[in-house]
């Protein structure tokens, strides 16, 4: 049996631990405690990793892990990245400035990006239009990344399943490279 | 002035940066002699152990320093991890004289991929399109995602993701108009008759079946 991974990251509040909940095949293991940062209103907050899981018909498994939110657990996200088949950086539009919690992100994963397959799920827009999507992409252009980003809604779970596809849909692209002769 | 390059295979990424660090510390040095190149052709490359036994050390560079895993080092051409200043610079130096030695290696062109995909042009994405051009489509960010990893052809482009073909030059025409596609032409050399109508090769089988298995369990 292999065991493969995607990761989930993204601010607290973003629905790191939803996202895996909704295609997980088994209830999430969190590892949540009161949350004591009064900027956001959250009665509990992950300060470990979320965890689920679903295998596939041949017995392989696909873990997904989310890593904790918060900025001070980031020597986690580079152990966790390693190996992955891909990341998902999901953010919450409603927070006080969305693109430099995206920041955060694309400078903790910077080496990773390089190679590794990458989407960023916006939440929250439909309450907080701004900024829009185009916005985030000015931004990945401006850092020369080429990213998708797709809006999403964590609770729903295709919005989670466009997620991981179009991880997958990196991943073909860059087999389909190695295996052009 | 500098007269080697070193190159890295298939070592992580951390330790990349490591070997990257040293060498701009090592260069504060006037004698040292040595810079980090990320393409060959190299003049000594650094390879972990388990993946140089598939390749002659000869065909990465001329000289082939193997990390091993700790306390595994087995002859003057590796070292062990975690990998120490002092031991990689000693190696450096080493092969000084040993790669002035050899002749150097050619340039190795970087793979082109045949075009298989008829009209001998591919496209590859700018930037990401807007919110209005994806419509939040599914099968539209599929293919602006594929289009953003690499380039193609329409006619791989529809390969590759299983769409019409129609449907994936409606596509890059819009991205067309929009200017956010970068227009490559492919080597016409490679272009043939059976090349035209040829599918692409399938990707490795085993992470074909690994991305076909993940997409049935999550019902895509």
């Amino acid at each position: 049996m292999n065991e493969y991974k995607i990761l989930f990251t993204g601010t607290m509040g973003a629905g790191k631990t939803t996202a895996i909940g909704s295609v997980s095949e088994t209830p999430p293991i969190v590892t949540d405690v009161a949350n004591t940062d009064a900027s956001v209103a959250k009665e509990r907050t992950t300060v470990g990793l979320d965890f689920g899981q679903f295998t596939l018909d041949n017995g392989d498994r696909v873990r997904l892990f989310g890593t904790p939110g918060q900025g001070r657990f980031d020597f986690l996200w580079k152990i966790l990245a390693k190996n992955a088949l891909g990341l998902i950086i999901l953010t919450d539009n409603s927070r006080p400035d969305p693109l430099a919690d995206l920041a955060v992100y694309l400078d903790g994963f910077a080496e990773d990006l390089a190679t590794l397959p990458c989407v960023i799920g916006v939440g929250r827009r439909d309450s907080h239009p701004v900024p829009s999507l185009d916005d985030y992409a000015a931004v990945l252009a401006q850092r020369e990344l080429l990213v998708p980003v797709i809006d999403v809604d964590v609770r729903r779970r295709d919005d989670v399943v466009l997620l991981i596809d179009t991880l997958l849909a990196q991943l073909e692209a860059s087999l389909y490279e190695e295996e052009t002769p | 002035m500098t007269a080697f390059t070193l190159g890295v295979h298939n070592l992580p990424a951390a330790e990349v940066v490591l070997i990257k660090t040293l060498l701009r510390l090592f260069s504060h040095d006037a004698s040292f002699q040595w810079r980090f190149a990320e393409a060959g052709p190299f003049d000594a490359v650094l390879a972990d152990a388990t993946c140089v036994a598939g390749h002659p050390p000869a065909s990465l560079a001329r000289a082939v320093l193997k990390i091993t895993r700790v306390n595994a080092a087995m002859d003057a051409d590796s070292i062990s991890r975690p990998i120490r200043a002092e031991q990689l610079q000693a190696w450096l130096e080493r092969q000084e004289q040993r790669v002035r030695a050899l002749p150097r290696l050619p340039v190795i062109e970087p793979r082109r991929p045949a075009v298989k995909g008829g009209g001998g042009i591919r496209f590859k994405l700018r930037r990401w399109p807007s919110a209005a051009l994806l419509k939040n489509d599914p099968q539209r960010i599929r293919l602006a995602t594929l289009l953003a990893r690499r380039a193609l052809g329409a006619r791989e482009l529809s390969s590759i993701s299983r769409l019409p073909a129609e449907q994936c030059q409606d596509f890059v025409d819009t991205l067309r108009q929009a200017d956010l596609l970068e227009v490559l032409e492919a080597p016409t050399t490679a272009a043939s008759p059976a090349a035209a109508t040829a599918r692409p090769a399938p990707p490795a089988s085993f992470a074909h079946s690994l991305i076909t298995g993940i997409r049935r369990r999550l019902g895509l």
